[in-house]
């Protein structure tokens, strides 16, 4: 919606000028308050902790990257290139998973009708409502029974699961918003139902598919909860990496901030990759 | 036809079954295990196996005040939460949506916060809002305040502050999904409410508004089940608060389960958890395919 | 050849062999067969505290010096509380030493192997005997102190020069003239910085401070001055808050509130050592260890002008200092084949030497005599000679917070009922009565009696 579609003709320019300005001044506004935090997290990582807990709080101070440092090479106890790895593999696989496996169940939620489509789509939503913390305690018994306590792959399951409800939602509305006559005119040429949702859903939804990877991936890497009980240190990722900062009497703010914003970097690269899709992607169904 | 209806039936259980396998696998015996053990008095490491008491667990949290202050807590967060969330975002994502030079890399910048760790993001808001070292205290100094303001350990500032950290990181989400919405319709409907003779304001309660209806409801049904499982704010934040006034139903179950190690206790306040969240979001999901079939 | 000198080729053959061999082990980087591990790996899950940091700095020294990896896992308090006691109730346990907090043991004191005998090589006496106390339950040795240290009591000597105060205070009343004397909130200086923050802190503030008043918050059976804690029987488990000293200590810690800093309610043991070495207050309680914060920052206004004394008493009872800190254990599910490895590494990592070595690297904590009386350490750690000091003098002592499962719901009770109290919300009567009272519960509810 602009402002210029529904000027009338006796809105003189000033008016528009200043319209423009309040758009402006907000639109700072906003940024300043979402950089706000980020700035504070980026100058405690370069800060001792003399200039980090003086009052009156320093502002102007020479940055030392010793937290840097110490966060990468020292400290953490396994080595950041362990987690590290760890996060990318189960954050990249939950991901690819969540979004292949929730495609098709949107799929089929959409386009077909069944006895208990609704109640199957509700089930699948109501996966999200599960406290982390109530479940923690069999989760962790399963994975240990089953042998995959401390391995990737619980953990894989584990944030695939969680993003599922997601991804079937999201995506369930992308495809019906698709008109029908394009599947059906691909039904009378001859394609087979697999056929259709391979070659020609999926791909009118590619959108949807990169703002779910996109959700997904940055739940999974950021996951904290799961990742410390079942991954504590085989399969850890980056969080327990993180909490590993904190000490029983203290905090090592310095690190824990310089890990902080070290992690969103790959999230970062990861999103202005599929930049381009993810903003046209999030409509759902707003037109029919 | 019958032949048709067969193969499509399967295809459609091909399709939906593997996600349905995991969702099953992972979330149905977790569940069934904390019915199972909130029959159970248990306690991790202890020499004694669980023992069983029925549904003594259940009648305890009906009569624990705590409890019942946690479901109170629990609620305002959400309301306020997500209401906050939801106005600011859905005014920001009309901001943004202004075609003016620059706005497209404000908006970038504006995502940012979706993206920090919970777990970092909670701390950073403990050090800004901290009364002995904090950034917000010294402007509020600054602005003339007598004296600090007790953010994380003031009644009703706590709650408060944990919103405020709860909305940083997500009203940029709830923008986000608003503006994408908002970019798909069309200019005709503009334009067809222009020559109809609508202002801009009916404009926006009569055509914009209902054709973003399915985008508020979902994004609303996310939040709010999002606020509600909520815990590394609190975590690190206020832990519980001012007696209890930030003692949320999920950390209340981390303290009992977590910190005092009453496993069956804990799994039981899970179980009415899972099933009053269940209970609200049958309501919303409702009106939500009521929509979806006009 | 004669047969002598068919030997002496022999031996001379064997030696050329091993010396050979020796050589080209070292020159391989061959520290293979040389140490403690022998080319395995030892599985540890601790935390970031200061021992276990000196451990990441230098630890690829140490897995030269032990011969083989070392697997350090490092999470935070909670989650390494939870994976220990989940570990516990696996087959195997995933790990071989284990870091345990001291007021845990009675929680882990099941799964604990017993290491009475194996310990018969480690010198005892080099210990300080309230540290090696604290890891005997029920006449067993359960683990080895690595980083047990006291929380004391740190003032600035500057300022108190400066107000005419005479010497660091030996009471809570002297505790409460001073900060009295020393608050100045219009130059940013506060009293008195300590732990009051909703739950845990505040919780074994009052432990503590119950401790320092003579009090055990059980009814433990007394020992002289102390309490025996070697033996706790099901009638030692009444509460015992609610009397003459639980209402001092109720008291004596509302009326440190004004002379607090402003943050008082939320302050907890990161933001009192913070606070303290910016020089935000004049005196502090300090876990030991914390004490290089300032110790070691020239930067920090209290760096060179600190004194450390035991927990100031009250109500004429002796200075006694809580112990507190960690320990190295081996669970109980650990396979038998590795535990021979466990414990010869528990006992090289808290040997003489490696703990000197910890103190090189911002690790101030020693809990051996020989050790904290070296000239160098005292030097990098002045908190550690005050330390070894205060356990000569019997002054540091384990049971205010009795190794009982039940501790930590004690200590949150307490944690909640006394932030109500300093939170105006109730007077210190009925905190110290509800307090007993729901601790009262929670002894019940374990089937105590």
């Amino acid at each position: 919606m602009t402002d210029v579609a529904i000027t009338t003709k006796s809105q003189t320019r000033a008016v528009v000028r200043l319209r423009n300005w309040t758009v402006y001044f907000g639109a700072c506004a906003f940024v300043g308050f979402a950089l706000f935090p980020l700035y504070m997290m980026i100058t405690t990582s370069v800060k001792t902790d003399q200039q980090a807990f003086a009052w009156p709080p320093v502002w102007v101070f020479t940055p030392n990257f010793n937290a840097y440092y110490n966060a990468l090479f020292v400290f953490g106890g396994r080595g950041v290139g362990h987690y590290l790895m760890n996060s990318l593999l189960v954050t990249v696989a939950s991901s690819a998973l969540a979004v292949f496996l929730g495609a098709m169940a949107a799929y089929g939620l959409a386009r077909f009708r069944f006895l208990g489509n609704r109640d199957i789509a509700f089930f699948i939503l109501s996966t999200r409502f599960a406290p982390p913390i109530g479940f923690i305690v069999p989760i962790y018994l399963m994975a240990t029974r089953s042998g995959l306590l401390d391995s990737p792959i619980a953990l894989i399951i584990v944030y695939t699961s969680m993003n599922l409800s997601l991804a079937t939602w999201l995506l369930r509305g992308f495809f019906l918003e698709i008109p029908i006559e394009i599947e059906e005119a691909a039904l009378v040429d001859g394609y087979t139902r697999w056929q259709i949702f391979l070659r020609v859903a999926l791909p009118l939804v590619r959108p949807g598919l990169a703002a779910t990877a996109i959700l997904s991936a940055i739940l999974s890497w950021n996951e904290f909860l799961f990742a410390s009980i079942i991954a504590p240190g085989n399969a850890a990722t980056i969080p327990v990496f993180l909490s590993g900062f904190s000490a029983s009497m203290n905090i090592d703010w310095a690190e824990y901030m310089a890990v902080g914003t070290m992690a969103i970097l790959p999230i970062m690269l990861f999103t202005l990759l599929l930049q381009r899709h993810l903003v046209r992607g999030l409509t759902f169904g707003a037109v029919r | 036809m019958a032949a048709a209806k067969q193969a499509d039936r399967r295809t459609a259980f091909l399709l939906i079954a593997p996600a349905m396998l995991v969702l099953l696998g992972v979330n149905v015996y977790p569940f069934l295990y904390a019915l199972y053990i909130s029959a159970h008095t248990y306690t991790l490491g202890r020499p004694t196996p669980p023992r069983y008491i029925g549904l003594f667990n259940y009648s305890d949290l009906l009569e624990d005040d705590r409890f019942l202050n946690a479901l109170l807590v629990s609620f305002k967060f959400v309301t306020l939460a997500v209401s906050i969330e939801f106005l600011l975002g859905i005014g920001l994502a009309f901001l943004f949506s202004a075609r003016l030079r620059g706005l497209a890399t404000l908006r970038k910048l504006a995502i940012l916060p979706i993206m920090v760790m919970p777990l970092a993001s909670g701390l950073i808001w403990f050090y800004i809002l901290n009364e002995n070292f904090g950034a917000l205290n010294w402007f509020a100094i600054l602005l003339g305040s007598p004296e600090r303001i007790r953010f994380l350990t003031g009644d009703p500032h706590a709650l408060l502050s944990l919103v405020l950290a709860d909305a940083w990181q997500w009203i940029p989400f709830v923008m986000l999904v608003m503006y994408a919405a908002l970019q798909s319709i069309p200019e005709y409907v503009y334009e067809a409410a222009k020559m109809d003779g609508l202002t801009g304001w009916q404009t926006f309660l009569r055509v914009t508004l209902p054709l973003l209806a399915p985008a508020i409801w979902v994004v609303v049904i996310l939040r709010a089940v999002d606020a509600f499982r909520m815990i590394e704010l609190i975590y690190l934040m206020t832990r519980g608060g001012p007696g209890g006034a930030t003692e949320t139903l999920s950390w209340y179950i981390y303290s009992t389960g977590f910190l005092n190690q009453d496993l069956g206790y804990a799994a039981a306040q899970a179980v009415v958890m899972m099933i009053v969240v269940t209970i609200i979001a049958q309501i919303f999901v409702r009106r939500l395919e009521y929509r979806e079939a006009k | 050849m004669s047969e002598a000198k068919f030997r002496l080729a022999y031996r001379l053959r064997q030696a050329a062999a091993v010396a050979a061999l020796v050589t080209a082990g070292t020159l391989c980087g061959g520290v293979e067969a040389a140490g403690v591990l022998n080319g395995e790996t030892v599985r540890l899950i601790v935390i970031s505290d200061p021992v276990f940091k000196a451990m990441q700095q230098i630890h690829g020294e140490m897995e030269q010096i032990a011969g083989g990896k070392i697997e350090l896992n490092v999470l935070p308090f909670d989650t390494l509380h939870q994976q220990v006691l989940l570990n516990s109730q696996n087959k195997e346990s995933r790990y071989d030493i284990i870091a345990i907090d001291l007021p845990q043991f009675g929680e882990y004191k099941s799964f604990l192997t017993d290491l009475t005998s194996l310990s018969q090589s480690i010198d005892k006496s080099d210990f300080h005997a309230a540290a090696w106390e604290g890891v005997v339950h029920d006449g067993k040795v359960l683990a080895i102190p690595i980083q047990p240290h006291p929380e004391i009591f740190a003032y600035r000597t500057d300022l108190f020069k400066a107000a005419g105060i005479e010497h660091g205070p030996k009471t809570t009343d002297e505790v409460i003239e001073a900060a009295k004397k020393l608050h100045q909130p219009d130059k940013n200086i506060a009293g008195i910085c300590w732990n009051a923050a909703r739950g845990t802190p505040l919780g074994q503030t009052f432990l503590q401070t119950l401790g320092a008043f003579g009090q055990a918050p059980i009814a433990l059976n007394k020992k002289g001055d102390d309490y025996d804690i070697g033996n706790i029987k099901p009638e030692n488990m009444h509460p015992t808050i609610d009397n003459e000293a639980g209402l001092a200590v109720a008291n004596y810690i509302k009326a440190l509130i004004p002379y607090s800093p402003p943050g008082i309610l939320d302050m907890a043991w990161d933001e009192r050592t913070r606070v303290f070495a910016q020089g935000g207050c004049a005196m502090t309680y300090v876990w030991s260890g914390n004490a290089s914060a300032w110790d070691g920052d020239p930067a920090s206004p209290a760096y060179g002008n600190v004194a450390y004394v035991p927990h100031p008493a009250g109500l004429g009872a002796p200075n006694r200092s809580t112990l507190g800190g960690w320990s190295l254990g081996i669970p109980t599910n650990l396979p038998k084949d590795r535990v021979e490895l466990a414990w010869k590494t528990i006992e090289w990592l808290t040997g003489k030497d490696m703990m000197v070595k910890y103190t090189e690297n911002g690790d101030c904590v020693s809990p051996r005599h020989s050790v904290s009386q070296d000239a160098d350490v005292v030097k990098r750690c002045p908190a550690v000679k005050a330390v070894d000091e205060f356990a000569s003098a019997n002054q540091i002592a384990s049971w205010q917070r009795p190794p009982v499962p039940e501790l930590q719901q004690m200590v949150d009770v307490l944690g909640t009922q006394m932030h109500e109290m300093i939170s105006d919300k109730k007077t210190p009567e009925e905190a110290v009565k509800e307090s007993q009272r729901l601790v009262d519960r929670v002894m019940k509810k374990a089937g105590y009696y």
